[in-house]
């Protein structure tokens, strides 16, 4: 690894095969963490011993996952459209339902006791996971366009589509959302994060771009919503801008770290507007990100999210060194750099 | 990137020092000569358990390091015999490794293959070319294959599953003393075409399983089936076998129609379809039977090979459904980029689809559909949700490899 040897950080062993499409860690446990990849599994991974607890076999690439508050299952979704729960104490699998297209994103709400997933198929759906298919299904709510990236807090829903829209939901009358709007990065959305305090979120766009905004619509919480740039390289030909793969924030300090298919991840203060740290660079781009519960650890999932179609680029970007066909979860130990620099906010 | 056939055999190596080997025989024979060895006596033993017990009993010494292997590895805590034993961990690294070297795609050596269809070489008799002939007519007139495709929404209004219409195809007139699939479309010995096998997915059932309990048998399973994995005896017969009578000039089309293949198009996207796997800039139209066009059979495997859905295909007839490729949603709300400064690099350009998109595309990641797993009751519900027989199997050999490890 070109990592150094630094002591706060566990590269897991027997990494997924193909590309990692979302981390998270337990909520009851920062000592296991769930990873969905490209190769058709879900893996849990011990990290005290660094070893690979149990994998679920799916019929296509796995794009999310999501934990109950439990930590004793899980969820997934993928390109086979079929919406699953995991069992993580016998490795079974139960089949929920299905969307008519891939399922792109997976997120359980606490509130409701439902999982809620988000697909290509232009769909949000609610599931009743203690259920089989068909009686699971508990509603079904269009969207305009795909759904491609989605969060929850607590009773707040984000569900951000193609084409710029995003549409911010009360769970307890998901009937319309209550707040629809256009994404404020000109570009395609390709992540999301709702902050823990339910006051807003960041989603960041295949332009190197992140846009902190707030749920609250008065004028005054509306003017601080702003967007910055980031994940870009300067190079001979001219900067060259990465699509920003992965946000999540830190659950006690409020502050959040970006992933990007430059192979960095950095942590940002948007109280004070800062950034905070950066990490060395992966060999691969950053393609998901989480925190354990309690903060004290990040996750970060490293492979190439074939974002770079030119073969050229390819090519070149693997004469300056970047390993495309690497892939790596990393397990960081956080701590004061994430933290918001007081007197600031 | 142009992928490597999958020649891609595992040998068994030696976990001590990584070395490889023609057969297990061999390594275990390795295996005691350098590092079951007795320093203090010309002893050899078969293990390091063996190893620590006679220098404790026979030389009154402590245990010591297993010689000749890798830092890290020369501890006696690990009992290895040949290729058993071996911590899962580094089995999937080296397995990883090897692939990344033979630039297979990765988790393409997973699988230990589906069984060939058993095939009947024998020259075919007159009546016989005729009846394929026949077959072959029938097939191409009968059914425009192509377009049973649905349009690109690939929704249905049953709001069922996406079925793109595969299973249909398979109810056409030329064949209907066979069970439905590929493989065994051509009843006299055309031999199937490369991937057609692959298709056949209860093969494939439990190869996880197999690979993560018992490496020796995957090896081994792994190792029969690349011998017989050899080019020479897939394309040239179907082509000449099958597609004898088609003139058509694009032959790639002809064999398609023959071997059921276009179900797995996205509608009218044949050309776009192909450009993932052999990377963009690539011809979008492949000669006909150019194997290392298509990605290893296994790589189509691997992926979709499920062992541990909780209802697997209830029958024969949807588990063998053919891979595909769902079509590129197209978008409703059309994006335009707008202008970039001059002087920068969008990595990424597209404005209405995202990369994950368009990576689905690729024929790696293709699937076969089987049909949802219903829970008719309650009681039902726990049947399909904890008792599904793959699941079960693989549960209890999973525990049993972890005990042994």
């Amino acid at each position: 690894m070109s990592m150094g040897g630094a002591q706060d950080q566990l590269t897991i062993e027997s990494p997924p095969i193909d590309g990692v499409s979302a981390v998270h860690f337990s909520p009851v446990s920062s000592n296991h963490l769930l990873v969905s990849s490209w190769d058709s599994q879900v893996r849990l991974y011990h990290l005290a011993d660094n070893s690979l607890k149990s994998v679920f076999q799916h019929r296509a690439a796995v794009l999310g996952c999501a934990f109950e508050p439990g930590g004793q299952y899980a969820y997934s979704g993928g390109l086979d459209t079929w919406v699953r729960r995991l069992d993580l104490n016998t490795e079974k699998i139960r089949v929920l339902g299905t969307h008519t297209a891939g399922v792109s994103s997976v997120v359980h709400s606490q509130e409701l006791n439902a999982l809620i997933t988000g697909s290509w198929d232009r769909s949000v759906k609610l599931w009743d996971p203690r259920q089989g298919n068909p009686k699971s299904l508990i509603s079904s709510h269009e969207q305009p366009e795909r759904v491609y990236a989605m969060d929850i807090v607590k009773n707040t829903l984000v569900v951000a589509t193609a084409g710029r829209r995003v549409q911010i939901y009360d769970t307890r009358n998901m009937a319309a959302p209550a707040q629809e709007r256009v994404s404020s990065l000109k570009f395609g959305t390709s992540s999301l994060a709702c902050m823990p305090d339910g006051s807003g979120f960041a989603m960041g766009s295949v332009e190197g771009r992140v846009s902190v905004e707030f749920f609250e619509e008065t004028p005054e919480v509306q003017a601080r919503k702003y967007a910055f740039k980031c994940h870009r390289q300067v190079t001979p030909e001219g900067d060259v801008v990465y699509p920003v793969n992965a946000l999540a924030f830190h659950p006690i300090y409020g502050t959040f770290a970006s992933g990007g298919s430059d192979g960095r991840v950095a942590v940002w203060d948007h109280f004070s507007k800062k950034r905070l740290r950066q990490y060395p660079a992966f060999p691969a781009g950053v393609s998901a990100l989480a925190f354990s519960a309690e903060g004290t650890k990040m996750a970060i999932g490293a492979s190439y999210s074939w974002d770079v179609p030119d073969q050229r680029r390819r090519e070149e970007l693997k004469e300056r060194g970047d390993e495309m066909e690497t892939i790596s979860i990393v397990v960081r130990d956080v701590g004061e750099e994430t933290k918001p620099k007081t007197g600031n906010a | 990137m142009a992928k490597k056939k999958n020649k891609l055999v595992l040998r068994p190596w030696c976990w001590y020092c990584e070395r490889e080997f023609e057969d297990e025989k061999v390594l275990m024979q390795h295996q005691k000569a350098k590092h079951y060895k007795c320093r203090h006596c010309p002893r050899k033993l078969n293990t390091a358990g063996g190893l620590a017990v006679h220098i404790q009993q026979v030389h009154k010494l402590d245990p010591e390091k297993i010689e000749n292997a890798l830092p890290g590895r020369d501890g006696g805590e690990v009992e290895i015999f040949g290729m058993e034993g071996i911590p899962k961990n580094d089995a999937e690294a080296w397995k990883r490794r090897k692939e990344a070297e033979a630039g297979v795609a990765a988790g393409s050596t997973s699988q230990p293959q589906a069984k060939r269809p058993k095939v009947d070489k024998k020259p075919l008799s007159d009546v016989e070319l005729a009846a394929q002939l026949a077959a072959h007519k029938a097939l191409m007139s009968g059914s425009d294959v192509p377009s049973v495709n649905p349009t690109a929404s690939g929704t249905t209004s049953t709001g069922a599953p996406i079925v793109y219409g595969a299973p249909q195809t398979y109810a056409v007139p030329p064949a209907p003393i066979q069970p439905p699939g590929p493989p065994v479309a051509f009843p006299n010995g055309a031999p199937p075409f490369p991937d057609g096998r692959n298709l056949n997915v209860p093969l494939h059932q439990s190869c996880w399983t197999s690979r993560v309990s018992s490496i020796p048998s995957w090896n081994a399973a792994s190792a029969r089936f690349s011998s017989r994995l050899d080019a020479s005896s897939w394309l040239p017969t179907t082509s000449t076998g099958g597609c004898a009578s088609s003139s058509n000039q694009d032959g790639w089309s002809s064999i398609s129609g023959h071997t059921e293949w276009p179900p797995r198009f996205p509608s009218g996207g044949a050309a776009a379809w192909w450009s993932g796997p052999t990377g963009p800039g690539a011809p979008p139209h492949l000669p006909p039977g150019t194997p290392g066009s298509f990605p290893p059979p296994a790589a189509l495997a691997s992926g979709s090979v499920n062992s541990n859905d909780a209802g697997a295909p209830p029958n024969p007839r949807a588990s063998e459904s053919p891979r595909k490729v769902p079509p590129l949603i197209a978008p409703i709300l059309e994006q335009e980029n707008p202008p970039i400064k001059s002087g920068t690099i969008l990595i990424w350009e597209e404005a209405n689809h995202l990369p994950a998109e368009k990576r689905a595309q690729d024929l790696k990641y293709a699937y076969s559909d089987v049909p949802l797993p219903v829970e008719q009751s309650d009681e039902a519900a726990e049947i399909v949700g904890d008792a599904a027989p793959a699941t079960q199997a693989r549960g209890t050999k999973r525990a049993r490899a972890e005990d042994f490890l």
